[in-house]
């Protein structure tokens, strides 16, 4: 009888606490997300399952000697998952479109105000009782409008390494729902006529200035923002390696089988911060909260910007493509393109559109490096 | 606790200043040294467009090529065929 006793001790219905139980729920739910709604699936499709091992009780996945809790430090704690994501990300991008048309990188910048002006909603917040912000906190959620998953991922492990699991799933999901949260905002703002406007063929780029522009981009950020070079000298690595043509064999294992590696290991990782005593607070609704507020102001930003430069350009710029310069590489670029598409059958922006688009991540990837130079945890 | 919030907020409003003023400046440098160097050595170097191009021609060619013998042997059936069936 003592030995039944001792089993039934050891199972999970034993032991189960209701919020582990909602918690398994989250993970089923981001589970379904994943593979019913393909929201971002790559990502929340591990997050939801590493989830849902995290909360399962007596097993102990995210306790110091289990599986997810090594799978953390040894790759979010240190730095170098989000890092060898964004190298990954580097081997993918294509900056010809912005090197092409190198003005749209104010409209990369532009976006970014949606990363400060979240910085206030966050410290406001802390006049609600229950929420206690701290300015790194602050930081660390306002890069959610970044829209850059390992940005996001990699300052919230300096900065606020206790909200990484809720700001990783604010920021994968935003990331998502991009196709829904922009396109009103973009035709709020626009009118018909400047929807349909019709941009200039880029010009061919030759390969030596895709060469010569990531060894750039990494003397600026070093010279002036050592801070940043971490996430835009591993991205220029990327890039380096995908346009010099001498190593297309690492260049190929940086954009599928390293990123897809690590991948797998940074959603579990991810997932085992979604425990229940760190997910299920108040603070985690204000952060999906702020979350969809730093991606709205960033989209209008972006748009503003555009239309200001399509006012200065005597209507050359199609205020749409502004709204691309929130990062989410290709999705918000795709989005431009359906939007203007509506407009103008005729009209295809997506190449002008990928011009912002990657300005925006390297300018999130400085934005993060400005956060991490300022804000000490 | 007021003054607390206070002085987060004048924080905030001072990393805005600093933040995009160091985006905006990171980025237009950026924009100028693209086109300096696009100036430099944009114009006569070759673009990779034209690599790319010379292995699909090849590729066509072999297929043509194929296609006229399969169109030959076709033509010789079918020639062969209407001398028996006169």
């Amino acid at each position: 009888m003592e030995g039944l006793m001792t089993l039934w001790a050891s199972t999970g219905i034993a032991n189960f606490h209701y919020q582990q139980l909602i918690m398994i729920a989250v993970g089923f739910g981001l589970l379904y997300l994943a593979i019913a709604k393909k929201f971002e699936p790559l990502l929340l499709l591990p997050i939801g399952f590493g989830a849902v091992l995290t909360n399962i009780p007596v097993a102990g996945f995210s306790d110091p000697g289990g599986l997810l809790y090594y799978v953390y430090h040894i790759g979010i704690d240190t730095g170098v998952f989000p890092l060898l994501i964004f190298m990954g990300v580097g081997a993918m991008t294509d900056f010809g479109a912005l090197i092409a048309n190198p003005k749209m990188l104010l409209l990369g910048a532009a976006a970014q105000t949606g990363i400060f002006a979240t910085l206030f909603g966050a410290i406001l917040l802390n006049l609600i009782p229950g929420f206690e912000f701290t300015l790194a906190d602050a930081s660390a959620i306002a890069i959610i409008g970044g829209a850059d998953g390992p940005t996001a991922i990699f300052l919230a492990s300096r900065l606020a390494p206790d909200l990484l699991g809720a700001i990783a799933v604010a920021a994968y999901s935003y990331m998502a729902l991009v196709p829904i949260i922009q396109p009103p905002i973009m035709k709020a703002l626009t009118n018909k006529e400047e929807r349909k406007i019709v941009m200039e063929q880029l010009r061919p780029v030759s390969q030596r200035e895709k060469i010569i522009f990531p060894l750039m981009v990494l003397v600026i950020s070093l010279l002036l923002l050592p801070e940043a070079t971490p996430l835009v000298g591993m991205f220029c690595l990327g890039n380096l390696m995908r346009e010099c043509g001498v190593v297309d064999r690492l260049s190929k294992t940086a954009q599928n089988e390293l990123i897809n590696i690590v991948t797998i290991a940074l959603g579990l990782a991810v997932g085992s911060k979604l425990s229940a005593e760190a997910f299920l607070t108040v603070e985690t609704l204000g952060i999906l909260a702020l979350g969809a507020v730093a991606f709205g102001i960033g989209t209008a930003c972006g748009v503003l910007m555009a239309k200001l430069m399509c006012k200065l350009s005597g209507g050359k710029i199609n205020p749409l493509i502004g709204a691309a310069g929130v990062s989410a590489v290709p999705m918000a670029a795709r989005v431009v393109n359906k939007v203007g598409l509506e407009a103008n059958p005729h009209n295809f922006l997506l190449m002008h559109a990928m011009g912002p688009n990657v300005a925006g991540v390297l300018g999130s990837a400085v934005a993060a490096g400005i956060l991490l130079a300022l804000v000490s945890p | 606790m007021e003054n607390n919030l206070g002085a987060l907020l004048f924080e905030a409003a001072n990393l805005l200043l600093i933040g995009m003023g160091v985006v905006f400046i990171f980025l237009t440098i950026l924009i100028f040294l693209i086109k300096l160097m696009s100036s430099l050595v944009g114009k006569n170097a070759p673009t990779p467009a034209a690599p790319v191009a010379t292995p699909n021609i090849n590729r066509n060619t072999g297929k043509s090529a194929q296609d006229k013998k399969v169109v030959a042997a076709i033509s010789a059936a079918v020639h062969q065929y209407r001398q028996d069936n006169k």
